[in-house]
């Protein structure tokens, strides 16, 4: 008896439960017609082929940035002014032109001047190229950058751009490379891409605002540089293998063990082989790189030629980048060398660079947090740096980071910024761009 | 009395669950319909669109932003693949503001959920074509698109299986004859959505929604997305005005359509990772499809 009270209960809510969602009327519009809505919506958008005249073409495709940066340990460490202009434009059928302009003031509390009374500039050219397509191939002259490897934050296999130790390293790995002329030609076919690259004037690292003049000498006397990439992509996995002759970007110092001083210069001309992995699966991405350096000839500069014995060595990166179910971005990278030969007491022999990364967007991806540790073996050294970037709107946005630098007495490798000082440092940036 | 009983509740249940059954498999296939003429909307389209976003305020039945829209303008081209046509390709170029212009986007998808969807994105600021780990459909979260209130969820279409229907009313909506159809997640679809359902009033000549309104895990009402500025192009019609209305944080999201192209011819080249560096070829071909924007 209870059980058909219950029952036939059930039944009367379901139907009264019926009824009350039938008495909702879809129909009568809360939002009715009469609603306006007003959002400020800027003149129509030209980029039809009508609208497309190149000088018209061109400045609707510029953009200039205004930046402005400072870095305090326990003074001013960095204190500098930018002004960086961005266009590009397709002159004629099947061709394409980019222009990437960066002048900098650094002011005289900024430590890269050397005679605190002055204020010093400097003009970098990003990007100067023009690239013509015709079928499966493209070729690209003039001043650019190219990457090669898969594991962020490691140079096993991205040897091509030198270092520019002017930039400070906060977050952002691609800030602190240096453009060079080259040439590049690439084909596509099917999944395939094959790349080949002539560096006809290599430049090296670059941690002054004018190169030194020694190391303007040793770029002078280098040769050209010439490689290739050939890329197979499958589903979820890009396979490339690279075969390159290519110069050191960082130059050994020779030092004479008698008076302890520095009497030039040594720069190695190596062939690469090298292979890299980038493997998908689901929100995790395994990346590898692995080379094999073989010197071919060392050219030096104010000193004898100390070693005799040429020097091979095998690079190894392994990463990863997973991307958490709430959008946390996470990536980490280990990068080892090992000669294979002996060498001098006072060289490294063997090394490994660890990297960790973090970043995650807030606030409508207004506020931007982003975290990178480094540490590294032979030497010993280890920097950490937590930076929040903000955009106030489509044209301003600022940057406070803060950086810590283990206390060591070691030289570091270059995938540690020099500029940063050993201790707590604080970087604050301001940026316009329309 | 057991024996009476079953009987008078066999007939309730006739008669309460018939109607239900039979509105099911009318709003499945009412929202089938839907789906792929969206998707066919998607097939070989070329677009320009205009997405703006801020907080807003109502006030005297007019909405306004109570700050100054973020706005972005994408260029777009997609297509549909597979038997079904619900596998897609697309590509998409930020061309405002200036600080994100060049960054470039390949997406490939899948409708089969065991498959991982594949994107590729340009960093204008490394000239680099990054491969990106975005997971399979089955375990994707929604995300924001560019920042906005409008979620990959949002957007998706071809995924009617994963929701049960069910008509609520039928009549004149802003003198507009529709349906109002009920769309509730099955567990397969709850375990990535946000929305506990959705409510869609589905025009009855046009078959296109004009309105879609979801809920929260609380059944708050969560968004309102308004479909306005309807236009007949190539056989299809197209909302050249989208809004969402976030009603918990009272921010919107509105993608204009400024120009469109369907039924463009796309070379099998163009929706790959060349697109993404190879400029010449990519404004080449672009060019060629420009002239076709209405």
């Amino acid at each position: 008896m209870i059980r058909l009270k219950a029952l036939a209960g059930g039944l009367l809510i379901l139907v009264l439960t019926d009824v009350n969602a039938q008495q909702k009327d879809y129909l009568e519009d809360d939002w009715g017609s009469d609603f306006e809505v007003d959002i400020a919506s800027d003149a129509q958008v030209q980029r039809d082929g009508e609208a497309s005249r190149m000088i018209d073409a061109f400045w609707e495709q510029a953009a200039l940035k205004l930046k402005t940066d400072i870095a305090y340990h326990d003074e001013l460490t960095l204190s500098r002014g930018q002004a960086r202009f961005d266009a590009s434009v397709k002159p004629f059928a099947y061709s394409f032109l980019k222009l990437d302009f960066q002048y900098t003031y650094f002011q005289q509390q900024d430590d890269l001047v050397e005679n605190t009374d002055s204020v010093q500039h400097a003009l970098k050219i990003n990007d100067a190229w023009f690239q013509y397509t015709h079928q499966a191939c493209n070729a690209k002259a003039g001043r650019q950058k190219l990457f090669w490897g898969a594991v962020e934050g490691s140079y096993a296999l991205d040897l091509l751009m030198p270092m520019d130790l002017t930039e400070p390293l906060l977050t952002d790995f691609s800030l602190i490379r240096r453009s060079q002329d080259m040439a590049v030609f690439t084909c596509f076919a099917q999944g395939w891409d094959l790349e080949l690259m002539f560096t006809p004037y290599p430049v090296l690292d670059q941690s002054t605002i004018r190169q030194s003049q020694p190391l303007q000498d040793l770029e002078d006397k280098l040769d050209y540089e010439f490689g290739g990439r050939l890329t197979r992509h499958w589903t979820g996995l890009d396979v490339s293998v690279y075969l390159a002759r290519l110069y050191e970007n960082a130059p050994e110092i020779v030092i004479d063990t008698t008076t302890m001083g520095a009497v030039g210069y040594q720069l190695d001309q190596f062939d690469l082989l090298g292979v890299s992995l980038v493997h998908a699966i689901d929100r995790l991405l395994l990346e590898l790189d692995f080379s094999y350096q073989e010197e071919h000839k060392r050219l030096s500069l104010g000193a004898q030629n100390q070693s005799a014995a040429l020097k091979y060595r095998t690079e190894v990166a392994v990463g990863f980048e997973y991307t958490t179910e709430s959008n946390h971005q996470l990536s980490a990278g280990a990068w080892f060398f090992s000669y294979l030969t002996p060498l001098r007491p006072d060289q490294v022999s063997y090394g490994e660079v660890w990297n960790f990364n973090w970043s995650k967007q807030y606030w409508n991806d207004d506020l931007t947090l982003s975290t990178l540790a480094l540490w590294q073996k032979q030497p010993d050294a280890a920097q950490i740096t937590v930076m929040a970037d903000y955009l106030w709107d489509d044209q301003w946005s600022s940057a406070l980071a803060l950086s810590y630098k283990a206390p060591s007495s070691a030289m570091a490798l270059t995938t540690m910024n020099t500029g940063i000082k050993q201790g707590w440092s604080i970087n604050l940036g301001l940026e316009y761009q329309f | 009395m057991f024996r009476r009983l079953f009987k008078f509740q066999v007939v309730i249940l006739a008669i309460y669950c018939l109607p239900v059954m039979s509105q099911a498999g009318e709003a499945l296939d009412i929202m089938e319909k839907v789906d792929r003429l969206q998707r066919e909307v998607a097939d070989q389209t070329l677009s320009l669109s205009r997405l703006s976003s801020c907080d807003f305020a109502v006030k005297n039945k007019q909405v306004s932003c109570t700050e100054e829209p973020r706005v972005k303008v994408i260029e777009s081209l997609s297509r549909q693949l597979g038997e079904s046509k619900k596998d897609s390709q697309s590509i998409s170029i930020i061309l405002e503001p200036a600080r994100e212009r060049g960054i470039g986007m390949l997406t490939y998808s899948y409708d089969d959920s065991a498959k991982d969807t594949e994107s590729w994105l340009y960093l204008s600021a490394l000239g680099k074509v990054k491969r990106m780990a975005s997971g399979s459909g089955e375990d994707q979260e929604p995300v924001s698109l560019f920042g906005s209130e409008f979620t990959t969820e949002d957007m998706e279409n071809g995924k009617t299986d994963e929701y049960d229907y069910k008509i609520l009313q039928e009549g004149e909506y802003q003198s507009t004859q529709v349906w109002v159809i009920e769309a509730k997640p099955k567990p397969v679809r709850m375990r990535k959505t946000h929305y506990s359902k959705l409510i869609l009033w589905i025009d009855k000549a046009r078959y296109v929604p004009l309105k879609i309104q979801s809920y929260d895990r609380n059944q708050n009402l969560y968004k309102r997305i308004l479909f306005q500025n309807y236009e007949a192009l190539s056989g299809h019609w197209i909302s050249r005005d989208m809004t969402i209305y976030n009603m918990i944080i009272n921010r919107l999201s509105r993608m204009e359509t400024e120009k469109i192209a369907l039924d463009v011819p796309v070379v099998d080249e163009f929706l790959t990772q060349r697109s993404l560096t190879d400029f010449a070829f990519r404004e080449q071909n672009l060019d060629l499809l420009r002239p076709l924007l209405k």
